[in-house]
Formats: C-alpha cells, sequence, structure tokens
C-alpha cells in the first residue's frame, strides 16, 4: 500500500472514531443525567460543543506552551490512536501499528498528557497544577496494575505485537483474553476506570465541583480541541482495550458494540461510585489490582 | 645464683614501685632499682662459677702457644657482659639524671610531685 | 666507598665543637650543622650511587683494625645508603624548621640535635646488637633531652612518660640482649644470623626480650599513651623528628633483628603491628586535636610499616622485595608525616576545624593536600603502588585476615584525613598565618620532593605504560597555568584532550571500547564548554578536570589490573576535588571519597584474586578469554555499583552531586557514572561464562538494578531541591542500565548501553540547562521559581527535551530505552521486574513534571523579573546535546546498530533480532515485537503539525495577556507566592507511599558512623594520661605477647 494511500486510509479511520467517540461521550453523559435523575444533554451535544467552541471569536494566550498544550492533547490523541490496528485483517484500518508494539501506544498516551499538562501549567492557574499533580500521581499507580495485564498478555502470548495478540484471540468467544485469562482482564478493567477518570477516581477533574483540571484556563478552539480530542482518546482507548483483551473486532460493527459495553463498564462503576481522594486511589490501584495482576502473571510465568 | 635471684628481686622491687609510688621522685627510684636489678642479673648471666675475674694475672692459669699469643687454660668469668654492664650503668646514669632534672622543671611548674596531677594529655 | 666511620666521627665532633662555635655567633653554630647534615645526606646519596654502579663492593667496615666478631662492624649497603640520604636530609630539613629555636636555645639545643641524628645514623650503619643498644640509647637521651626544650608543663610530663616507657623497654631490650649473648657468644648480628637456628626456650626468651624492647620503641597500640601525649605536646619540629627520623632508625633495627625471630615470634609482633595500625586509625577517627590525631596516625602508620615487614617476610617474598614495598610506605610516611607535624607548626592550630585558615593560602592548603592525599595512599604517591603490591600478594597468597585488617585501617585512614582536609578548603577563616621562610622551607621541599619522586616512580614503574601519567601530567601542567584566563585554558584542554582521543585513545580500542571513550572522554569534553562561562581565571576547576577526563580515557584503554586502578584512583581523586569546589560540599566531598575510597578497597581486593593480565592487550578484549571467581566478581561488582550509586550505597549520591558547582554536578552525572557501567560490564564480561539471565546472582543484580530504579525515582519525587531530584533522578536511571546488564542477553546490554548513551545526552542537557537557571536566579529551590519560560527559553526547550527524552515519551530517543529495557525483560521472562520498572518509569512524571513546571511554568516571581538567558558557554553544550538526542530519534539506526555490533564481540546477536529498514524487529520464540523510531517520529510530526495547522487557521489572532490574567474563586489573585504550586508537590503521593523513602539507608549509615566514633571513644579511654597507667600497658602488653608466644 503506497503511502498515500496510508494516509488516507488513516484520516478515514481517524474520523470514524472521532465521531464514534464523541458519540460514547455524548450517550455517557445522557446515563449519568438519567441516573442522577435529570434530563441531560441531547447525545449530539459534544459536537455542538465542538462546533460553538471552535466559532468563537476572542481568544487569549498565557504563552506559546499554552498554545501548544491542546495540540500536543490531540496529537496524543490522535497519535495513539495511529499505532493501533482497529480492525483485525483489515489492511484499510490498520493505521500505522507497523511504527511499533503495543509498548508505543502505552507510552504514546503519555505525549498529549505531558504535552496538556505543561500547556496547563503555563496558564498559572493553580487548579490546573493541581489538577496534574493529582492526575499524574493517580496515573503512576493505575498503570501499574495495567503494565501487569499487558505483561500477563505476554507471558500468555509470547508477543507485544497488538495484531499478534488479536490473530491469538480469534476462532470463538472462548478465545478471548477474557476467558483465558479473566485475572489479566480484571485487572485491566480496574486501571481503566483510572484511565477513564469517572467516579471513584475522579478527584483529577472533580467535574461536579469548581472547574479544576488542566482544562481550567482553556476556551473557545483551544476547547474545541480538546473535547474533539475527548472523543478520538476515548475511542482508541476502548480499542486498544477491545484488542487486548476482547478479541478485537473485524469490521465496525463489532468494534461499536465492544467498545461500547467496555465503555459501559467505567460509566456504571462510575455512576455508582463515590470518589476516592488521590491517596486513596493511589492505595487502592496499588493493592488489590495489583496483587490481582501479580497473579496473573505468575500464573502464566510457570 | 644468688646474684640472679637479687638482681630479679629488685627488679620487681623496681616495677612495684614504679607502678604503685604516685610520686614521680619515688617512681625515679623505682626505675633506678629496676635498673640497678638488670645490672645485677646482666653480671648473674655472664658469671661462670668458680672462675676468676677475667684479668690475665697470676689468679688465671695462661699459657704461650705457638704463635707467641696468649691461651687461657683455666676457667675466667666472661668478660663481655661485665663490660655491657659498665656502659648499661653509664646510660642508666644518664637516664636517671635527666628524668630527675625534669622532675624539678615540673616541680617548678606545676607545684606537684604527685603523677596524678599531671593528667592533661589523653584519649 | 664512603666510610661510615667518618659520618659518625663527624657528626660527634661537631656536636662537640658547637659549644665553641656557638661563643663565637649563634648562626655560625647553626650553618655549621645543616651543613654538617647536608654533608652526611650526600654521602648517603654518594654511596648509592657508587653501589648502584658496583654493586659487589664489600659495603661492611670493621673498627678497631679488627673483624667481627672480635670488633664492632658497620654496614653501608643500599638500604642503609637510602636511609642515611633520607635521614639526614629529614634531619636537615627539621633542622631548619627549628632554626627560630635553635636562635633562641643556643647550643644545647643544636648539638643535641645533632646527637639525635648521631644516633639514629649509628642505629642504621651499625651490625653490632651492643652496638645498638648505645646508638638507641644516644638517640633516646639526646631526644629527652631535646624535648625540654619546650619547657611547658606538657611537654616536660610527656617527656618523662616517654623517658619511663623507654627506660623499661631499654631494660627489656638489654636483658634480651646479654641472654642472646650467652646463649650464641657473639653480639654480632651477622654472625647470630649466620649460626644455625638455635631452638632452646631460652633463647626464644631472649628474642621475645629483643624484640619486645625494640617493639615498644615502635609505639604500638595499646602500649603507646605515652607517644601520644609526646606528638601532641612537644614542639612540632621535634614531634615531626620523632615520627620520622627517631621512628625510622629504630624500625630499621627491628627489620635487622627481624631475620632472628622464630616464624612464631614474627606472627604475633607482625599481628601486632596490624592491630596497632587499624586501632590507631580507628581512634584517630573522633580527634580534634590536629597534633595528637597525627599521633595516631603516626603509630598507625609505624605499625603499617612493622606488619608490612612481618608479613611479607613472612610470606616469604625475597628481601629485596619486601624491602622495596616498605620503602613506597616509608618514604610517604616520612614526607608526608614530617610535613604535617611541620605544618601543625605553622599554622599553630590545634584544633582541626581551625585548619580553615588555611583557605586563605592556596600554597599550604596544595602542600597540605599533597601530603594527606600521600598518606592515604591515592596514586601516584608511592604508598599508592606499595599498598597495591601487598594487597596483590596477600591475594595471591590468600591471607583473607590481613587484607581485610589492612582495607579497613586504610579506610578509616582515609575518613579523618579526608575530614581534616575538607576542614581545611573549606571552612570560614579570615586570619592570615605567620610563615617564616625556615619553616615553609622545609614545607615546600618535603612536599615537591614527594611529588617528584611518585612523578617519577609513576613514570618508571613497571607494567604502566605512559599513557597512565597523563592525568597526571595534566593535572600539573594546567596547575601550572592556572592563572590564564579560564577560556584560554578552555580551549587548551579541548584541544588537548580532543587531539589525545583521536589520535591515542580511540584507534586501540575494540568497538565496545570506542564507544565507552566517546561517552566517557567525548561526554566530557563537550562539557568543558559550560567550565568556560567563568570570569577570569577560575582557578581550581582545570587540573582536576583535565586529569579527571585523561583518568576516564585510560580507564577504558588499561590492559593491566594495575593500570586500571591507577586510572580510577585518579579519576576518584579529580572527581573529590572537582566536588570540594563546591560551597557548601565539605560534607559531600567527603562522603564520596569514603564512599569512593571504600570501593576501591573492594576492587582492590577483587583485582588480587583475579588473574593477572597480559601488559598491552586491553582488558576489555582480553575479558573475553578470561574468567574469575565469584568472590572476586562480587567484590569487583558491588565497588562498581558503589560508582553508579545503587540502592543502599547511594548514600553519597545525592549529596555529592548536589553540593558540586552545577558543572561538575552535570560531569559527574552523565559521564562519571558511566565508568561505573563500563566497570560493572568488564566483570559480567569476566563472568559471562558461567552465569546466564537465569543465575541467582544475576536475577539478584536484576533486582538491585529495579530497586535502584524505584527508590531512586520515588525519591526524587518529594526533593524540593532541583540538583537533589536530579540527583535521584540519576540514580534510578543507572538502576535501568544494572538492570540492563543484568540481563546477560544480547539485546539487555544492548538497552543497557543504549540507557548509558541516551543518559549522557539527556542528563547533561538538563544539567547544564539548570545550571544556567540557578546561576541567574541564585536559587535551587524549585518553589522560589516560577514562569522562567519567558526570561529563559532556550532553557526551558532544553529540560522539556530532556525530560521528554528521560520519560520515554515517544518520539525522543528515550522511548527507545524504553523499550529496549521492556522488551529485553520480557524476553528472558522477568516479568515482575518489567512491572517494577514500568512503575518507576511512571513514577518518572511526577518528579520531571515537577523540575519543568515548578521552575519554567505556573507564576513568575517579582524578584525574578530581571533574570536573563544563560550564557552561550552553558548553550552550547545544550546545543550539543539537543542535536544528538534529535539524530538518535529521527536516525535511531546510527546508534541501535553500532551498539548491536559492540556486544556482538561478546554476545553474539540473535538470528530474530533484525533490522527491516529502520524497523527493529524482535522475534524472539519467547517475545515478538517491533520499534520503527523513524516511522514514529514522523507521524508524530504529522499528528502534530496538522492540529497545529488548524488552531493557527481558526485561532490566529490570539490576544496575549499578562500574569495573573486568571480568575478563580471569584477572586483575582495577586501574589505569586501563594498562587503558584509548588512546595510540597506531591502532598498525596507521600501520604501514600511515602512509607517506602523514610531515610533508612541515612540511619543506616549515620549509625554506622556514629558507632565508629563512638567505638573510637571508648578505645581513646584506655589512654588515661596517667604516666603509671601507660606503664602498666606496656608491662601488661609484653605480658601479654609473651604468654601468645607461649614458650615455657
Amino acid at each position: 500500500m503506497s503511502i498515500a494511500f496510508k494516509v488516507f486510509w488513516a484520516f478515514i479511520s481517524l474520523g470514524v472514531v472521532t465521531v464514534w467517540g464523541l458519540t460514547l461521550n455524548g450517550m455517557v453523559h445522557k446515563i449519568f443525567a438519567r441516573v442522577q435523575g435529570r434530563l441531560g444533554p441531547p447525545v449530539w451535544q459534544p459536537f455542538i460543543d465542538i462546533i460553538k467552541n471552535n466559532a468563537k471569536r476572542t481568544a487569549i494566550t498565557h504563552g506559546i506552551m499554552f498554545y501548544l498544550g491542546p495540540v500536543f492533547r490531540i496529537a496524543g490523541g490522535i497519535g495513539t490512536y495511529m499505532f493501533i490496528p482497529v480492525l483485525f485483517g483489515s489492511a484499510y484500518f490498520s493505521n500505522f501499528s507497523l511504527s511499533g508494539d503495543v509498548l508505543l501506544v502505552m507510552y504514546f498516551i503519555f505525549f498529549g498528557q505531558l504535552g496538556m499538562a505543561l500547556g496547563a501549567g503555563e496558564g498559572g492557574h493553580p487548579y490546573s497544577a493541581i489538577a496534574v499533580s493529582r492526575g499524574l500521581a493517580q496515573m503512576t499507580a493505575f498503570e501499574v496494575p495495567f503494565a501487569l495485564s499487558v505483561i500477563s498478555l505476554v507471558a500468555q502470548y509470547g508477543t507485544l505485537n497488538i495484531t499478534e495478540i488479536v490473530a491469538a484471540q480469534q476462532g470463538g468467544f472462548l478465545r478471548w483474553t477474557l476467558f483465558t485469562n479473566p485475572l489479566a482482564v480484571i485487572t485491566a478493567m480496574i486501571s481503566m476506570l483510572g484511565m477513564n477518570m469517572y467516579n471513584p477516581f475522579s478527584v483529577v477533574i472533580a467535574p461536579q465541583e469548581i472547574p479544576i483540571g488542566p482544562p481550567t484556563e482553556y476556551h473557545s478552539s483551544f476547547l474545541g480541541m480538546l473535547a474533539t480530542n475527548r472523543g478520538i482518546f476515548a475511542g482508541a482507548k476502548l480499542v486498544l482495550f477491545m484488542n487486548l483483551f476482547f478479541g478485537g473486532a473485524t469490521n465496525l460493527l463489532i468494534l461499536m458494540l465492544k467498545t461500547f459495553w467496555i465503555y459501559m463498564f467505567s460509566v456504571f462503576v462510575g455512576a455508582a461510585y463515590p470518589r476516592f481522594r488521590t491517596e486513596d486511589s493511589i492505595r487502592f490501584f496499588l493493592t488489590y489490582p495489583t496483587i490481582l495482576g501479580i497473579i496473573s502473571v505468575l500464573l502464566f510465568s510457570f | 645464683m644468688m646474684v640472679l635471684i637479687c638482681g630479679l628481686l629488685l627488679m620487681l622491687i623496681g616495677i612495684w614501685a614504679m607502678l604503685i609510688k604516685k610520686n614521680i621522685i619515688r617512681i625515679i627510684i623505682g626505675f633506678s632499682i629496676l635498673d640497678t636489678g638488670t645490672h645485677l642479673v646482666i653480671v648473674a648471666i655472664g658469671y661462670v662459677k668458680h672462675a676468676t675475674a677475667p684479668i690475665v694475672d697470676k689468679a688465671v692459669n695462661i699459657s704461650q702457644n705457638a704463635e707467641g699469643g696468649i691461651q687461657v687454660l683455666g676457667k675466667v668469668v666472661d668478660p663481655v657482659p661485665s663490660a655491657l654492664v659498665l656502659t648499661a650503668i653509664v646510660i642508666g646514669l644518664a637516664v636517671t639524671a635527666l628524668l630527675l632534672s625534669f622532675a624539678v622543671r615540673l616541680y617548678k611548674v606545676g607545684n606537684s610531685l604527685n603523677i596524678n596531677d599531671y593528667e592533661e594529655l589523653k584519649w | 666507598m664512603v666510610n661510615p666511620m667518618l659520618l659518625l666521627a663527624m657528626f660527634l665532633i661537631t656536636a662537640f665543637l658547637i659549644a665553641l662555635l656557638d661563643k663565637l655567633h649563634r648562626k655560625i653554630s647553626i650553618y655549621t650543622i645543616y651543613a654538617v647534615l647536608l654533608i652526611a645526606s650526600g654521602m648517603g646519596f654518594w654511596q648509592l650511587n657508587t653501589l648502584l654502579y658496583n654493586p659487589n663492593l664489600s659495603v661492611v667496615v670493621f673498627s678497631a683494625g679488627f673483624s667481627a666478631p672480635l670488633s664492632i662492624s658497620l654496614q653501608f649497603g643500599v638500604v642503609e645508603a637510602v636511609l642515611v640520604a633520607l635521614l639526614n636530609l629529614f634531619g636537615f630539613l627539621g633542622a631548619s624548621y627549628l632554626y627560630r629555636r635553635f636562635l633562641q636555645s643556643g647550643a644545647q639545643a643544636i648539638a643535641l640535635y645533632l646527637l639525635v641524628l648521631l644516633g639514629a645514623n649509628g642505629l642504621v650503619l651499625t651490625r653490632d646488637i651492643f652496638n645498638s643498644f648505645v646508638f638507641l640509647e644516644i638517640l633516646s637521651i639526646a631526644t629527652y633531652a631535646i624535648i625540654a626544650v619546650d619547657q611547658n608543663k606538657n611537654s616536660l610530663v610527656a617527656g618523662i612518660k616517654y623517658m619511663l616507657a623507654g627506660g623499661i623497654s631499654s631494660t627489656l631490650f638489654l636483658i634480651g640482649i646479654v641472654l642472646a649473648y650467652r646463649y650464641t657468644g657473639t653480639l654480632n648480628i651477622d654472625t647470630w644470623l649466620s649460626l644455625s637456628p638455635i631452638k632452646t626456650p631460652g633463647y626464644t626468651v631472649a628474642l621475645f626480650l629483643m624484640a619486645i624492647g625494640v617493639f615498644i620503641e615502635l609505639k604500638p597500640f595499646p602500649a603507646n599513651g605515652w607517644a601520644l601525649d609526646l606528638y601532641q605536646s612537644a614542639d612540632k619540629g621535634v614531634a615531626s623528628l620523632i615520627s620520622s627520623v627517631n621512628t625510622a632508625a629504630i624500625l630499621f633495627l627491628y627489620y635487622k633483628l627481624m631475620p632472628l625471630f622464630t616464624p612464631a615470634l614474627l606472627e604475633i609482633l607482625t599481628g601486632a603491628g596490624l592491630i596497632s595500625f587499624v586501632f590507631g586509625n580507628l581512634i584517630a577517627l573522633r580527634q580534634k586535636n590536629a597534633s595528637r590525631l597525627l599521633g595516631y596516625s603516626s603509630t598507625a602508620q609505624t605499625g603499617l610499616l612493622v606488619f608490612s615487614l612481618g608479613a611479607l617476610s613472612l610470606l616469604g617474598l625475597p628481601q629485596g622485595m619486601v624491602l622495596r614495598i616498605a620503602l613506597g610506605l616509608f618514604i610517604t610516611n616520612l614526607f608526608a608525616k614530617s610535613g604535617l607535624f611541620w605544618l601543625c607548626g605553622v599554622t599553630k592550630r590545634n584544633n582541626l576545624q581551625d585548619w580553615s585558615v588555611l583557605r586563605s593560602d592556596s600554597g599550604l592548603l596544595i602542600i597540605f593536600g599533597i601530603f594527606a592525599v600521600a598518606l592515604m595512599g591515592f596514586p601516584p604517591f608511592p604508598s599508592f603502588f606499595a599498598k597495591w603490591q601487598i594487597i596483590q600478594i596477600f591475594g595471591a597468597s590468600q591471607a583473607w585476615m590481613w587484607m581485610a585488617g589492612l582495607l579497613i585501617g586504610s579506610l578509616l585512614e582515609v575518613v579523618y584525613l579526608m575530614r581534616w582536609l575538607g576542614f581545611a578548603a573549606k571552612g570560614e577563616s579570615q586570619s592570615t598565618l605567620e610563615k617564616p621562610f625556615s619553616k615553609l622551607f622545609p614545607l615546600m621541599v618535603s612536599a615537591l620532593g614527594l611529588a617528584s619522586v611518585s612523578y617519577y616512580l609513576t613514570l618508571m614503574y613497571p607494567q604502566i605504560g605512559t599513557n597512565s601519567i597523563y592525568p597526571i601530567m595534566a593535572f600539573i601542567l594546567f596547575g601550572l597555568i592556572d592563572i590564564l584566563p579560564v577560556k584560554l585554558k578552555g580551549v587548551l584542554a579541548i584541544a588537548a584532550l580532543s587531539l589525545w582521543g583521536w589520535f591515542v585513545l580511540l584507534p586501540p580500542l575494540p568497538l565496545m571500547g570506542q564507544l565507552f571513550a566517546l561517552i566517557l572522554v567525548g561526554g566530557s569534553i563537550v562539557q568543558i564548554f559550560a567550565f568556560m562561562r567563568y570570569q577570569g581565571a577560575a582557578e581550581g576547576f582545570f587540573p582536576s578536570l583535565t586529569m579527571l577526563i585523561f583518568a576516564l580515557g585510560n580507564i577504558v584503554l588499561a590492559s593491566t589490573k594495575l593500570q586500571f586502578f591507577l586510572a580510577w584512583e585518579l579519576m576518584t581523586l579529580a572527581a573529590y576535588l572537582l566536588i570540594l569546589k563546591g560551597k557548601k560540599a565539605r560534607v559531600a566531598a567527603l562522603l564520596f571519597i569514603v564512599f569512593s575510597s571504600f570501593g576501591a578497597y573492594l576492587m582492590l581486593a577483587g583485582f588480587s584474586m583475579m588473574p593477572n593480565t597480559v601488559e598491552g592487550y586491553l582488558i576489555i578484549l582480553q575479558a573475553n578469554f578470561m574468567a574469575i571467581d565469584w568472590l572476586p566478581a562480587l567484590l569487583l561488582g558491588v565497588a562498581f555499583l558503589i560508582k553508579m550509586g545503587a540502592v543502599g550505597v547511594h548514600y553519597w549520591l545525592p549529596a555529592a552531586y548536589s553540593e558540586a558547582d552545577d558543572e561538575t554536578s552535570s560531569i559527574l552525572s552523565s559521564v562519571l557514572s558511566k565508568a561505573g557501567v563500563f566497570g560493572l560490564l568488564m566483570v559480567l564480561i569476566l563472568i559471562s561464562r558461567f552465569v546466564s539471565s537465569s543465575s541467582i546472582s544475576m536475577m539478584a543484580l536484576g533486582w538491585i538494578g529495579v530497586f535502584t530504579a524505584f527508590f531512586g525515582a520515588l525519591m526524587a519525587v518529594f526533593q524540593e531541591d532541583a540538583k537533589k531530584l536530579l540527583a535521584y533522578s540519576s540514580m534510578s536511571q543507572l538502576g535501568y542500565i544494572v538492570v540492563g546488564l543484568s540481563l546477560m542477553t544480547h539485546l539487555g546490554w544492548v538497552s543497557a548501553l543504549y540507557l548509558a548513551v541516551n543518559h549522557l545526552f539527556f542528563k547533561g542537557l538538563i544539567f547544564m540547562a539548570m545550571a544556567a537557571v540557578f546561576l541567574r536566579t541564585g536559587t535551587r529551590n524549585m518553589y522560589e521559581m516560577g514562569g522562567l519560560i519567558k526570561k529563559m527559553p532556550i532553557a526551558f526547550i532544553s529540560v522539556l527535551m530532556g525530560i521528554i527524552a528521560v520519560s520515554g515519551v515517544p518520539p525522543l530517543s528515550g522511548f527507545g530505552s524504553k523499550w529496549f529495557i521492556y522488551t529485553s525483560l520480557l524476553e528472558q521472562g522477568r516479568y515482575l521486574q518489567t512491572a517494577l520498572v514500568f512503575f518507576s518509569s511512571a513514577i518518572a512524571f511526577l518528579y520531571l513534571y515537577r523540575l519543568i513546571h515548578t521552575v519554567f511554568l505556573g507564576q513568575a516571581k517579582p524578584n525574578q523579573k530581571d533574570v536573563k538567558e544563560a550564557p552561550i558557554w552553558l548553550i552550547i553544550p545544550q546545543g550539543i546535546f539537543i542535536m544528538a538526542i534529535m539524530a538518535i530519534s529521527v536516525f535511531p539506526n546510527i546508534i541501535t546498530k553500532p551498539l548491536s555490533l559492540a556486544v556482538g564481540d561478546y554476545i553474539a546477536k540473535p538470528e530474530w533480532l533484525n533490522w527491516d529498514g529502520y524497523n527493529l524487529v524482535l522475534n524472539s520464540p519467547t517475545l515478538h515485537g517491533n520499534w520503527n523510531g523513524n516511522l514514529v517520529m514522523y507521524v508524530t510530526m504529522g499528528v502534530f503539525i496538522i492540529p497545529l495547522i488548524w488552531l493557527l487557521l481558526v485561532n490566529a489572532r490570539t490576544q496575549k495577556v499578562k500574569q495573573f490574567n486568571i480568575v478563580f474563586a471569584a477572586e483575582r489573585p495577586y501574589k505569586p507566592w501563594t498562587t503558584h504550586f509548588a512546595y510540597n508537590m506531591f502532598a498525596h503521593y507521600e501520604k501514600a507511599l511515602g512509607f517506602l523513602v523514610k531515610p533508612r539507608v541515612t540511619a543506616f549509615y549515620k549509625g554506622v558512623a556514629e558507632g565508629f566514633h563512638s567505638l573510637s571513644a571508648t578505645l581513646a579511654r584506655i589512654y588515661t594520661g596517667n604516666g603509671q597507667t601507660y606503664m602498666l600497658h606496656i608491662f601488661l602488653y609484653t605480658i601479654f605477647l609473651y604468654l601468645l608466644l607461649g614458650v615455657k
């Protein structure tokens, strides 16, 4: 496949995931609202927000890093997605997954977070920095069980290559990692709760109270870009989880189905539980899921 | 034998005095006694029973040998330890004198001859 | 040949004449003895010269026309000639030190001084035992008397104690002589030697008495209280005389008697010497009084000499060799110890802390440094070579206890001498010294003499090669031109080192060696630019810096163990001197040198158990064909881990890295730690035949590495001081390298080396950028900064690039190191280690964000509003490092392929590791994976640039706002101190995980130090200051040794 062709299909696939990710976000808002007894915004509200924000005419900036923050963020989201093969067996939806294996994806996630944190830092708002410090702290904690579950997969499948991991899960749903290595999947799903920053791990952005979090100072097209990324990034993470643990997908329909339910897991938990403090969530991630992860690694290393 | 025992006894007395007596002059006396005891011991070690002094005179039975050298036939006491003792006595004298002069000086500076009063330098 | 009789006669006659000459004029008598001493010394040299050309010359002279045993014979051989030359030289120097005292005290003192020298010379020359006794007494009585020249209470008391002790020991000696005479019938030592050994107990007792008589004069622990008081109270010139001339002569008497001793007796005395060495140094540890400390050190050094002579003879070494080794120790001690005593007299400071007066006097400070460093046995001083030889011999003959004792004693010595040096170099003082020429002259001569002896020794020493001398030459040359402007020196240093590196260093090296040469030497050369930022001459940097870099190169270039160790020690010394330049670096430098010395001694022990290497064939090449046992591997491994700051032995690291000057910190962290990596790699190559990735030892090493990485990262998170943060970060990164090395696989080593190269780049980069920040803001506390991105954009970009590379975020080279380390660990099935490494890398984000946020982002402080960008000299290295990082990020092959080739010389590249263009493909049976750094870079650029263009299109006209244009809680903040979120940034993290980094290691080492000091203090209590107690010690000591000997 020529490089131009590849780029073209990458754009298509990016468009698909953006739309699907934003739709998912809209659904999540709706679900949360209903759980809390509200009517909630329409499902397409994220699209409206993005268009509105991009159409704003005035904007202020605190400096170059502040300006680049959202760019870093969305580049992180797109990049992460670009390194994941989306549909198993499809030459069109494999993006640039040849660039590297799951390690690359795991580390590219940090690209956007780091850039965003720096941009927010230049804004000079203490809430941004506080949220970053909380978010980073929590991130170090949930990465441990997640890494353990990936290591467990390596022990199981002998590969870091996402396509190969998906290939090993083909042939009936019983061959999904969910069933062949349930401990690793449980571990990974718990750490995904942290990644998605819904309750009980929402102290980072504290969505219900005062606006806290890196986007505190962002507005207009900056915010639009960040909102777009929310869709892309959510989609990328879901596709990654689907590939690693739920047998991947061979067409877009299955992809939507699977990613929806994976997402719903953290949404349901998030809707049902109260919030941890940062140190509590660190302790939580480093105890139960970590122990589960170690067990799952040990099970497959002997 | 008596001399040896006396010498050893004197040495012990000297050591005792050096270790027990607090007055510096007495310690020096102890040292002097130790020294004397040592000299006695040395002489006793060199002594040969029933022998005369190693001086070539009538008391020693001597004969001329072929080359004209003197050959001692009778028993004489080994002259070397006695010679050593002479040197040792001189040295002991010097040390004792020096010690005493130090003691005098010390008394002038410190107004005391008790060795326990001079413990400033320690640890 | 010179007739030694003339020598003695000359002393005697002059001593009598002095009284007359002194009547003419005081100065005449003084200059007369100077002449006499110089002539005597010259006679020694002349005799040495004669003997060098005429080795078979008869060297024994008989008195009174008879031959021995009927007469007294004197021997004037090579050893005697050396001693006569040196003792009289030091007699002369001591006399010139005492010039003023002689002027006051007159003829008596001068005559007594000559008599001391007469006694010493006679003691050296005579071969008759009773004659020895006489000379010993002349020496002693003259010494007693000369002490009284200084008539204060303390010296009089000390004199009495000394005389009583001397009296007892000479009594024992005398009885021993007569008893021995009774069994042998002669007083001539040579005749005794020629007799077949007499086995009767009586003779043994006689020997014991003689030996103990001499031995007590050598001030063995604990029967040496009198000597310590003497050293403390006597005039420093006299103390110096006693510690050098007096001790040397008696020691030589001991050496002459040594062949007579039964092995059992020799063993006991040798052991006693070792105990004296160890305990002397132990008690010196808590001394605050300089003279008394020197006293302890002096007794320890004498103990060391007794021990070395005895131990080497017991091991059956040829006497020539024993003497040569002992001479190395002896000469160092002679020069250094007398020099230190004289220096005590010049400073007139008793409290060690007051020695900071030397700070204002760099000449004296250098002299002090030379003496202290020589005494500790650092190269290039003779004691270094002597200790090296001794340890090698002990290793070969498996004398472990002796080796342990020697090394422990030496380490204690390093602690107190370096602490003292630290006080002198770093204390606070404004007062000036009175420096009469008569007192300076001997100091300068002995320092210069010691330095030149050492220089020529190193030059002539076999198996060293010319390369090894370069660091020393660089030190001297740059020391001489240290007054030139720093820019010129920088250019000279860069030129010299580059030429040397290119034409001498690189050509003979294999790929692996070249790699390390580039890291160590190349990495350092780049950072020399940073030193050129100083104004004026900036004295003190370049000698150590160039020595350091040459030594680093020599480590790689070494072909023998000695070359390696020599270079290693020079490197340590140079690094110490550089660290000591830091403003508050006294304690940090001490920690560094103590830990380094500990490591060096382990290395020394390890080397002694390792087979010899072939000269001229690089160690890293030989390592492939050699193998060493587990014990030397362990010792060497620990030694190198100390240098890398592995967890548990990292205690020195944060202090040294943070308190050194910023440029030095950068070199320490980015370059010097790689010397440890090189060493560890060498050890692993040496044991590669016995161990594999799954060996317990390698698993353990892996865990050490992982925990180093983990705890380093975690401790970095909680630092407020940016340099401490970077120091812990370095420790953490070195931990990854250790893990990689522990894998013993091709991939593992490639990952370790990749990390090493990468760490050089990014840590050098960050340190340089932060150096600029510290320079401009004048603080290292991150919370005192903020918003510097606008003032120092270049520093910000450097730090940004640096932290991206550290954290491993793609697309920069850091991701490569992460990819390598994870895949190599996973490939070997080390899953749990992988997980912890992952955790550590995640923690790295915390401290990296803190570094960049609190310094460059957030709210700017008003007091830093005039901060400017860094000087160009700090930006040059940053530019070079950024270019290097970019190059290996875009084109990873330029580094990964050579690394693989270099490692391939030792561990063959597996077939499943391949490069498909820029795609690095891993297809091992246990792990598949790939990484295309080039493509990642382009994709990243693409996904970054497209949104950027979009943003520029829709949001081109943004309005720039001023600081504080933020709103929260319905207020507008106006104080940056309350708005800048920086202090204790990760409080929540500390709540959750802080318990892991409670300072346990600190507590442990504090405890160890405390323990040693308490022990030292407790032991020192035996020296009650009471003369009778001291006599009791002597008697009990004699009885104890006698019982140990067990003759009935």
